[in-house]
């Protein structure tokens, strides 16, 4: 358990977000079937799996920290989540039957729901698995992402 | 090693993927009564037609790559101790070196006359749901009686809707979910369960479930009759402790384990909704019979079983409420337990549709709920099991931006960047 | 406008959006400080306050759909060369407000520049150019007092003569003085690593050397103004030269004021005073009313330095700025640094930075002369500042007879500027002219530091091509060559005052 895990994810530096939300936008962009934000946004109801927030002077984007020690692993009751060898949290989102356990118990919000007539499940970061390379992290202006070994 | 586990839902599948963190090779063997590994918190989804195979929890692969190996459609039916050996319903011994005992929770069935009647049913096993569904097609079921305004209840009574059987529920009580929600939340929930057309009869119980061989009707304490094709029973789960009587094992309200999810006896464990967990907020040991824990437990009794020391952070109340369309979540107490809690309420349900609550005890917080809007809840959640200091923001937990920068910057830094979310980094401080 | 005095209706910029390829990402919004933009929930849109828009268009930077355009406010006044829209706001603010008008930035009037006015010269078949790519080409420049004569050991080779400390510039551009206060830590670290990394120098302005700088003082100019803010000991030792500053070009004859408000605890700990007073320079050094006097500043901070820093003294380029000169080179400074009518400010009467002062290029022009002809010129390095804007205007003015260009806004440019003139207001959008925490921390110091490097590699590059075309391989070849000027629509008088020929003779 102690071994360290062979796992790169998004790491949030506060002092440079700018809270712009290019993260956001860059995520819903690359997760969506036409490659266009606009209509990511407009016509396939999708929403961003990163989350910038803001209070005052302190901002960051933040996403899914594929925990040590997933509370959402446990918590899912239809076997959509499912951590792989390198301790990668994935959640299928075709099996998810939405139950919101897993946006109940992640401790940093990232698995969000997603509730329309025609589509109810969970969704959160995936690291841009299809992708090679974190969106978000590419999009940022202010190298408020990076891109790293779990430390 | 030889791990041996009686139970095969959340707490025996926590357990596997436990032992498995510590233990790549050791022996593992689940022992269910029940043919699968199917998911007990969706098996009201039968009544609506969701196809079976959508129910499986884990399927065979899962248990094939651990190296499990599973005894399915057998009852162990007691443990000796001495000889650590679980005798099955089939007279066959079954050897263990840990034993973990996931048997769950049982139906509480009040005595009520004609119980035993044909056509009432109760509802935490597949089998069960799936002969409900079918008795209410082979009777050409119209109206049901469901006793019981819990989520199991509420949830059957939604599912029968969408199949356009009438539904009555009769709840003791003055209100649905009176044990999770607060009085707004339960109204909310209630209109909600009117739209689609449930009907409820509050203060009431059902004092008699009459009919020859088959249910016909039942007749309410207040003295009214009501037509009934088919009764679910939903008044609750007690933990389901028998088998762990038969080693002897110390039994409570549920069965009492320590820390790292051992019972009384030597390297017998046990998880799930069979157990009694200490309640991070009062400190108390009761049965909280959810998914979620069990699973958790499981985990921990696996890494224990396979010789890794780890204490279960505790438990607390976790609730979703999956049917409907609008979610309802909560977590921890939804009411003050004492005049020391402050009560924080952004009811916005009629106008925005959402409605979020928080009760903050010492300046800790212990409860919420949150419906309409549930996005993020979850860092509430993390600041009830963390105990983290909330005064500064108690006012912002029930805002729908809530977030990460509410919280010291000390803890976004162990987190956030040194990547402190191991089990043991999610103590209470 | 409702609850608003009319004229406020009469705003000069609007930000337009396309609402359909608007995502509600409320980037704009956070991003707007100037409250020009917000998000209605009940309406689900983002709406916009005009009148508060300064044209700053850092929502149309990153809005992440460009989905946001700022424009003109197409409803303008009549038509009139004399009363322009300008005129009338700005008598418009006056009778509302009873105040001066405060802008920042430099002078934004037409007035002429002389740069784009001169020609270089190229050589061609008579004596060839030079290929920067393939031969060495110096762009060394040093700054401080060069000796009269060299004096030669006996051997005939080596030299006897020692010089005073000289700065070492591997490009003939420094960056000009923005204090702790009117621009931020980031932008004065970011300046401090690209020198640092390209081998030039950065000025703090007057407020003083953050204790977190001060690992760049090899670099580093430390200002010594009215104010005397952050002035100690230390101070002065944390640095490669001390600038006495005496005036500013888009302020000239005025001092500074930094007001309270943004006085924050960085500020305060840097320049020494109380966090939340006023920081105010006053016009004039209330010790300095003579030559002589600035003789004894100027030798006060060499006696407290052992002799071991240059000492600059920067002024406006004002009407008699020749004659100036001249008596700063007798009062003992190592480098004059004088800044144009286009200098920026972070902050000055707009009367003040449109109509006092004069066009740098004639002040190099005249300053050179005049020190030629006293015979002082190698006693001073010439630093020209004020509104130079490319390679090719510092090649201009070295040619013209400066050492040395300081450059300020292209350095805020380099982090983002869109120069609204809003630095005053201590809300730039782009974290460059504002403490506030939110706003500067919109300014990556790495980032900018590599922007600014990449500038400084690029101005190199276009120097280094711009004197191989003129068959000259180090910049010293050009300083005050005025005969590969030439000049094209220029009067008789502005020639002869620049020295230059115009083209075709």
């Amino acid at each position: 358990m102690s071994k360290k895990r062979k796992l790169m994810k998004v790491y949030p530096i506060e002092k440079n977000c700018i809270s712009c939300r290019y993260c956001e936008v860059a995520c819903t962009m690359v997760h969506s079937e036409s490659k266009d934000p606009v209509k990511a946004y407009k016509l396939e109801n999708l929403l961003p799996r990163a989350t910038v927030e803001v209070k005052e002077a302190v901002s960051l984007s933040l996403m899914c920290r594929h925990c040590k020690h997933p509370f959402c692993f446990d918590a899912c009751i239809s076997g959509a989540i499912m951590v792989d060898e390198n301790g990668k949290v994935n959640l299928d989102e075709e099996k998810c039957v939405g139950c919101w356990n897993c946006v109940l118990v992640c401790p940093f919000g990232a698995a969000h729901p997603m509730i329309r007539e025609e589509k109810r499940h969970s969704f959160k970061c995936d690291l841009c698995g299809d992708r090679g390379f974190p969106a978000c992290v590419e999009a940022c202006p202010n190298r408020a992402l990076i891109y790293d070994f779990e430390r | 090693m030889r791990y041996v586990i009686v139970g095969n839902s959340a707490a025996a599948v926590g357990c596997i993927t436990g032992i498995r963190k510590v233990d790549p090779d050791g022996e593992i063997v689940v022992i269910s009564y029940e043919d699968r590994c199917y998911s007990k918190p969706m098996i009201a989804d039968v009544l609506v037609d969701v196809p079976e195979e959508k129910l499986l929890y884990r399927d065979n692969s899962f248990f094939e790559k651990n190296g499990v190996e599973t005894i399915l459609g057998h009852k162990a039916v007691s443990i000796n101790r001495k000889n650590k050996v679980v005798a099955l319903n089939s007279n066959e011994l079954i050897p263990y070196d840990k034993l973990l005992i996931a048997t769950g929770g049982k139906p509480f069935v009040p005595p009520i006359n004609g119980s035993d009647k044909k056509g009432v049913f109760t509802f935490t096993e597949l089998h069960s749901a799936i002969s409900f569904k079918n008795y209410l097609k082979e009777n050409g079921a119209k109206e049901v009686v469901v006793i019981g305004s819990g989520f199991i209840g509420l949830e059957v009574a939604y599912f029968l809707r969408e199949i356009g059987v009438k539904v009555r529920v009769v709840e003791l009580l003055d209100r649905v979910l009176a044990r999770a929600l607060d009085r707004r939340g339960s109204e909310i929930v209630e209109n909600m369960l009117r739209e689609k057309g449930v009907e409820f009869i509050f203060n009431d119980t059902v004092e008699e479930i009459m009919g020859d061989e088959k249910v016909s009707s039942v007749r309410l304490k207040s003295g009214s009759v009501l037509r009934a094709d088919a009764v679910v029973v939903a008044i609750g789960v007690r933990p389901n402790t028998e088998l762990a009587q038969t080693a002897g094992v110390e039994v409570n309200k549920g069965i009492s384990v320590s820390d790292t999810m051992e019972t009384s006896v030597p390297d017998i464990f046990a998880a799930g909704d069979c157990i009694e967990c200490t309640d991070i907020i009062d400190g108390q040991k009761k049965p909280i019979p959810l998914f979620p824990l069990a699973f958790e437990q499981g985990f921990i009794a696996g890494l224990n079983m396979a010789g890794k020391k780890m204490e279960y952070l505790g438990g607390l109340v976790l609730n979703s409420l999956k049917f409907l369309p609008v979610p309802v979540l909560n977590a921890g107490v939804v009411e003050p337990t004492d005049d020391s809690c402050e009560v924080f309420v952004n009811d916005k349900f009629e106008k925005k549709g959402f409605y979020r609550k928080a009760i903050v005890k010492n300046g800790k917080l212990i409860g919420f709920i949150a419906i309409g809007e549930i996005d993020r809840t979850g860092i509430l959640t993390n600041l009830i099991r963390q105990k983290i200091d909330v005064s500064n923001v108690k006012e912002r937990l029930v805002e729908l931006d809530f977030g990460l920068v509410d919280l010291p910057q000390w803890w976004r830094e162990e987190k956030l960047k040194q990547d402190k979310t191991a089990y043991k980094d999610w103590r209470a401080f | 406008m409702l609850f608003k005095k009319p004229q406020v209706a009469f705003y000069p910029f609007m930000v337009l959006r396309d609402d359909y390829k608007c995502v509600r990402c409320k980037s704009c919004v956070d991003q707007c400080s100037f409250d020009a933009t917000y998000y209605d929930e009940d309406l689900n849109m983002i709406m916009n306050h005009h009148e508060n828009c300064v044209n700053c268009k850092r929502c149309e930077a990153f809005c992440p759909t460009d989905a946001i355009k700022v424009v003109r406010n197409p409803s303008t006044f009549h038509p009139d060369a004399n009363w322009t829209p300008e005129a009338i706001r700005d008598i418009h603010v006056q009778m509302l407000t009873g105040a001066v008008i405060l802008t920042s930035t430099g002078n934004d009037k037409p007035i002429k520049n002389y740069f784009d006015h001169l020609l270089l010269d190229a050589c061609q078949v008579t004596n060839p150019p030079i290929d920067p790519l393939r031969e060495p080409m110096e762009l060394k420049t040093f700054i401080g007092r060069k000796t009269d004569q060299l004096q030669f050991d006996s051997d005939g080779v080596s030299i006897k003569t020692t010089i005073g400390k000289q700065l070492e510039l591997e490009i003939p551009v420094l960056f000009s003085a923005m204090s702790y206060g009117s621009i931020n830590l980031n932008l004065q670290k970011a300046m401090a690593i690209a020198c640092r990394e390209f081998g030039t120098y950065w000025n703090t302005g007057e407020g003083g050397l953050h204790k977190s700088l001060r690992e760049f003082k090899d670099h580093t100019i430390v200002q010594v103004a009215s104010g005397r803010f952050g002035v100690d000991l230390e101070y002065l030792e944390t640095s490669a030269a001390i600038e006495i500053k005496i005036g500013q070009g888009a302020k000239p004859g005025i001092g500074g004021h930094l007001p309270g408000e943004k006085v924050n605890e960085g500020i305060a700990e840097t320049r020494m005073i109380p966090v939340g007073s006023d920081a105010i320079s006053p016009a004039p050094h209330h010790d300095i009313y003579s030559i002589e006097d600035l003789r004894q500043l100027i030798y006060a901070l060499k006696e407290a330095t052992n002799y071991e820093k240059p000492v600059f003294v920067k002024i406006a380029a004002v009407h008699n700025v020749a004659a100036i000169a001249c008596g700063i080179a007798h009062a003992g400074a190592d480098a004059i640094a004088i800044d144009g009518v286009r200098g920026g400010t972070g902050a000055t009467p707009k009367s003040l930075r449109d109509h006092v002062g004069i066009p740098i290029e004639m002040a190099i022009a005249a300053v050179d002369d005049r020190l030629r002809k006293e015979g002082l010129r190698n006693e001073v390095s010439l630093i020209a500042a004020g509104g130079f804007r490319s390679a090719v205007d510092v090649l201009k003015a070295i040619a013209l007879g400066a050492d040395a260009v300081y450059i300020g806004t292209v350095a805020k440019l380099a982090a983002g500027c869109t120069q609204c003139q809003q630095c005053h207001t201590g809300r730039c959008a782009w974290g460059i002219t504002t403490n506030n925490p939110k706003l500067a921390k919109r300014l990556n110091p790495d980032i900018v530091a590599e922007n600014l490097y990449n500038l400084l590699r690029a101005w190199a590059h276009d120097i280094k091509e711009l004197l191989g075309a003129m068959g000259i391989n180090a910049i010293e070849s050009i300083k005050g060559n005025r005969l590969r000027l030439r000049s094209w629509g220029l009067t008789e008088q502005e020639n002869k005052i620049l020295g230059v020929l115009p083209a075709g003779m």
